[in-house]
């Protein structure tokens, strides 16, 4: 049985084998502080370099689609720049997914 | 073949093109431009360069915000020409009409940085002895010669037109004489006053305006200001209206000045003092000598 670490968008979903359960959605809490940031061209679809700066861990590319579910549907694409996001803290991060 | 020759050198001209609008929304668009790079840790400087700090805050200041600040920003150091504090004329007066613009900013205000030109000059008579290698020189006298000021006014809203209007005809009265009617007939043009760029460049030198031009250039757009008609009741008790209708502007000319520094000789002999003066301390609040 294969195991995802925390950082993974995949942990909490159950797996069977080789083969991986109904994903199981990972929420992310939305606090008043979250910072407001304007993508831009050092970021263009770089969620991973933008994880890799602000937490340390490029796993955690997916954080900012799960934050910002009604602005980014595709987590690559849809990160370009002109889009305004919402920056989920670490210590949320941590809070939410047991890092 | 010549067709096919114009053909390659336009697609060519056209990717060059191309290149350069490339390369300048490229530029615009780079958060870097003008930033210091960290070549050490690149990951801070993408972070900087973004408003951003590890862990997800927000930096301090934003990015690509211009933070300019001047000591003493609350001080307007703006070049300004007024009236006498004590007068009750123009826009001074109890109905200004179209100088009402003037009132708020208590004069005429350059909107942009004005060209100055500043002479001061010692006079020396020169003699020439007979039998003599060299000419002698008596001094005879020294003065602050006329200040040149010329400056830009751009007009892009009704307000900012009455603004100019109002700046232009206080200047045709400001070298006018009080004659025939009305109150103060037979005094000279007033005097104004030159502020600008703090306590200790114009300290409110006292001047009269020997010379005002208005350039108002051909190539430009001119825009219709309406004048609002203001009723009201002169000293004599009879009703009139100052104002209505409405003149063009045009949205870009040059308004130049010439100020002669005047000081009285009451003020010259009871404050002056060579020795003070060079310390600065007849500058601030103390007759404005320069």
């Amino acid at each position: 049985m294969a195991s995802y670490k925390n950082s993974s968008p995949y942990a909490g979903t159950k797996n069977f084998g080789q083969f991986l359960d109904v994903m199981q959605y990972r929420s992310i809490t939305k606090k008043p502080d979250d910072v407001s940031y304007v993508i831009n061209s050092v970021y263009k679809y770089r969620p991973d370099m933008l994880a890799y700066d602000l937490y340390g861990d490029v796993n955690l590319w997916w954080v900012f689609a799960v934050r910002n579910p009604n602005v980014i549907k595709d987590p690559l694409f849809d990160f370009r720049p002109g889009v305004t996001i919402y920056i989920p803290k670490k210590e949320t991060l941590v809070a939410d997914l047991g890092l | 073949m010549a067709d096919g020759l114009f053909s390659s050198i336009s697609t060519a001209f056209g990717k060059v093109t191309e290149g350069v609008a490339g390369f300048t929304q490229e530029a615009r668009d780079n958060p870097f431009l003008g930033k210091t790079i960290d070549a050490i840790n690149p990951s801070l400087s993408r972070l900087g360069a973004s408003g951003l700090t590890k862990g997800g805050g927000r930096a301090s200041t934003r990015p690509n915000t211009p933070s300019v600040r001047f000591v003493n920003e609350t001080s307007d150091w703006r070049v300004k020409i007024s009236l006498a504090q004590s007068a009750d004329y123009f826009y001074k007066d109890k109905n200004p009409g179209i100088l009402a613009p003037l009132v708020k900013t208590n004069g005429v205000v350059f909107p942009y940085t004005p060209q100055i030109s500043l002479t001061h000059n010692a006079k020396y008579g020169a003699t020439n002895l007979t039998h003599s290698n060299y000419t002698n020189y008596f001094y005879e006298g020294s003065e602050v010669q006329a200040i040149n000021i010329s400056s830009e006014f751009t007009v892009q809203n009704v307000n900012e037109g009455a603004y100019v209007l109002a700046c232009i005809q206080f200047f045709r009265a400001a070298t006018k004489m009080f004659f025939g009617q009305g109150k103060n007939v037979g005094h000279p043009p007033p005097m104004v006053f030159l502020n600008g760029y703090g306590d200790y460049y114009f300290p409110n030198v006292s001047c009269v305006i020997t010379n005002f031009t208005h350039t108002m250039p051909a190539e430009v757009d001119y825009i219709p200001v309406a004048i609002n008609g203001q009723a009201y009741t002169d000293d004599n008790g009879t009703k009139s209206t100052i104002g209505g209708g409405y003149a063009r502007v045009p949205t870009s000319s040059t308004i130049s000045i010439t100020l002669q520094p005047i000081y009285s000789r009451r003020n010259l002999a009871d404050n002056f003092n060579l020795e003070e003066f060079a310390k600065g301390s007849l500058i601030k609040g103390k007759g404005g000598f320069i």
